[in-house]
């Protein structure tokens, strides 16, 4: 077990217009689930594959625990990777797929045996040992992967979109099983993905990454609650933040968002700016009720059983609505809009948060 | 029954051509067990009047055709052993290591397939004059241990191979050596085996350069066995024909195990 820092690491391909990893800074404390979320080719899995060893950063420096990696073979880093495809070897049965790093090292046979058995038992392969991984399932495939990973007790674990070629089902329980796997092995994880929903559910903490910088690391509420910019507040949720250039509001206070709805508030910025409100914010009221700040026309709407959402025209501008349930009004119908000031999050004119 | 007779004439087309592919070699069968004489004669007979199995034997001892089917075997065998191994190392390197002009280097190769085999004879000759092996195993097999064939096939396969694999082993701790040999080759194997019958074809076929490079009787190969039946002013056809048959059997005993592995090659380089 071992901490990573990763000090302004930077990597620029040849004849790329801009870097792929541009001064990342991040420490993950020993032990800790940290996943680096962001959109494909903002340099997550730059980053992982830089811990790993399989790129050669161009500057910065990797250290894990005490030691530092930066220019290290990758296996001689102590560290286990979980591929995006597997990268099972097509040819050997599982049980040799599990063994194949303890026989690098030259761990004796009988110890070989029993760690290969040990995991076996814990991921539920014991079963399957004498087989091809052309032979398995999506899931088991999976699981000899991690169990490849746990075999070699590595100080660290990263695992590059672990869970993205699985149906949405199986995604689900090899989620929670992940998590229990890391609370019993208490490893040091690095979890690269692209789904914020596997990102919130199972990151201590996340680090979101965009066009190779580092946007904010944080507790997944801290990102969702206080977003850091504009990008963050867009990406995280389904659907993400409603995002508005907005203008003060006529002689008084508040903001006005879309030329018609005014939203009262204290807070003043200078120069252009914009706010956000999150779609559960956004209440929806029958027209007439008088509770409106401003109107808005349902453009379409889409039930989800538990929650429906409700595409509104508010104005010069659009926004989302999350209703509960599936009561909702038709498309056409002409609702009040109401936000309250305090679920108000407001961005300068660059999308850095202000407040 | 529109469809029905396109089919139909489908298969016809198909039995043609298999049909003139077939037909030299029935009738290489057929000369081989002939008269002398019957070959000649006008219009010519398709079958033999009186089979003659004995021809065979004949044919078979006037010349030491055990040592030539030896011979064929130990350098049709080494080339292509040797192919195998130059052709992927080399081609791993090409497809796989990163160094400074590699691209460059893999043109270069490719640029030498271009080169007509018969420009080369002269010089391989004079090599081999110069390193004293002429009439040897060694004149025979040196010059044909590198295949540049060899090494585009093995360097497209190669590229195939999902990259995930060496990372996975480099970080499983294996270095260069044991990714190659413990991964890549075992992944490798279908493409090796193409490669490997494909050079043992061709050398067994190879007339030219066991021609310029053999002298003793010793050393000669089944080719060239068959070839001297033929003469400046006689040639005894059914015995070459014979030979002939002799000579072709290994490869068809050959394709007959190896049936995918040429198959596949076909496949994998859209050369031949």
């Amino acid at each position: 077990m071992a901490a990573v820092t990763l000090e302004r690491l930077t990597k620029r391909y040849d004849r790329a217009p801009r870097a792929a990893l541009d001064e990342l800074s991040l420490a993950v404390a020993d032990g800790e689930f940290l996943v680096l979320l962001g959109p494909s080719g903002c340099g997550k899995t730059t980053a992982l594959r830089c811990v790993a060893g399989l790129e050669e950063p161009t500057a910065g420096t990797i250290r894990i625990g005490a030691r530092e990696v930066t220019r290290l073979a990758p296996g001689a880093r102590d560290v286990a990777m979980v591929f995006q495809n597997y990268a099972l070897y097509p040819h050997l049965a599982v049980r040799h797929n599990l063994s194949f790093a303890l026989e690098m090292r030259r761990v004796p046979r009988p110890e070989i045996t029993r760690r290969v058995a040990d995991v076996a038992a814990r991921l539920g392969l014991t079963e399957l040992l004498d087989r091809r991984p052309g032979e398995l399932s999506g899931g088991q495939r999976q699981r000899v992967a991690l169990g490849r990973a746990m075999v070699r007790n590595p100080a660290v674990f990263l695992l590059d979109e672990p869970l993205s070629n699985l149906d949405a089902q199986l995604r689900g329980e090899l989620r929670a099983e992940l998590l229990a796997l890391h609370r019993s092995l208490g490893a040091t994880m690095l979890y690269v993905t692209h789904d914020q929903v596997e990102a919130m559910t199972m990151g201590e903490r996340i680090a979101v990454l965009h066009e190779g910088r580092l946007r904010q690391v944080g507790a997944p509420r801290d990102v969702y609650e206080r977003p850091a910019d504009t990008f963050v507040a867009r990406f995280i949720g389904s659907p993400g933040m409603n995002i508005f250039d907005a203008a003060r509001a006529d002689g008084g206070r508040g903001v006005l968002i879309g030329g018609s709805l005014t939203v009262e508030t204290d807070v003043t910025v200078d120069g252009a700016f914009q706010v956000g409100v999150r779609p559960e914010h956004v209440a929806l009221r029958a027209r007439g009720r008088g509770a409106g700040q401003g109107e808005g026309q349902v453009r379409i709407v889409e039930p989800l059983g538990a929650e429906t959402l409700v595409h509104l025209d508010v104005g010069t501008t659009r926004l989302v609505a999350r209703m509960r349930g599936l009561r909702a009004p038709a498309v056409g119908d002409r609702v009040g809009v109401r936000i309250d000031a305090g679920d108000l999050h407001v961005f300068d004119g660059r999308g850095v948060r202000r407040a | 029954m529109a469809d029905r007779l396109l089919r139909w004439m489908g298969r016809v087309l198909v039995g043609l051509l298999g049909l003139s592919m077939v037909a030299p070699f029935l009738y290489m069968l057929s000369t081989s067990l002939m008269d002398e004489f019957e070959v000649l004669r006008f219009p010519p007979a398709l079958w033999p009047g009186h089979p003659r199995p004995g021809n065979y034997q004949a044919a078979l001892t006037a010349l030491p055709f055990a040592r030539f089917f030896l011979n064929s075997l130990v350098f049709a065998g080494s080339v292509a052993v040797a192919q195998v191994a130059t052709s992927a190392t080399a081609a791993y390197a090409l497809a796989r290591l990163r160094f400074p002009g590699r691209e460059r280097v893999f043109f270069t190769v490719l640029t030498v397939m271009m080169v007509p085999t018969i420009v080369l004879l002269i010089p391989r000759f004079l090599l081999v004059n110069a390193l004293g092996w002429v009439d040897s195993y060694a004149g025979l097999i040196s010059t044909e241990v590198v295949s540049v064939w060899g090494i585009f096939l093995l360097r497209q396969f190669f590229q195939t191979l999902p990259r995930d694999l060496e990372d996975a082993a480099r970080l499983d701790g294996a270095g260069e050596w044991t990714v190659f040999r413990r991964i890549i080759l075992p992944l490798t194997r279908p493409a090796l085996a193409t490669l490997f019958v494909f050079a043992f074809v061709d050398q067994w076929k190879n007339f030219l350069w066991p021609l310029i490079v053999t002298r003793s009787l010793d050393m000669q190969v089944m080719e060239l066995g068959i070839a001297s039946f033929h003469g400046v002013y006689y040639t005894n056809w059914p015995y070459q024909m014979a030979a002939a048959v002799a000579g072709v059997l290994p490869l068809l005993l050959l394709f007959l195990v190896a049936q995918r592995a040429f198959v596949r090659g076909i496949q994998l380089s859209g050369l031949r």
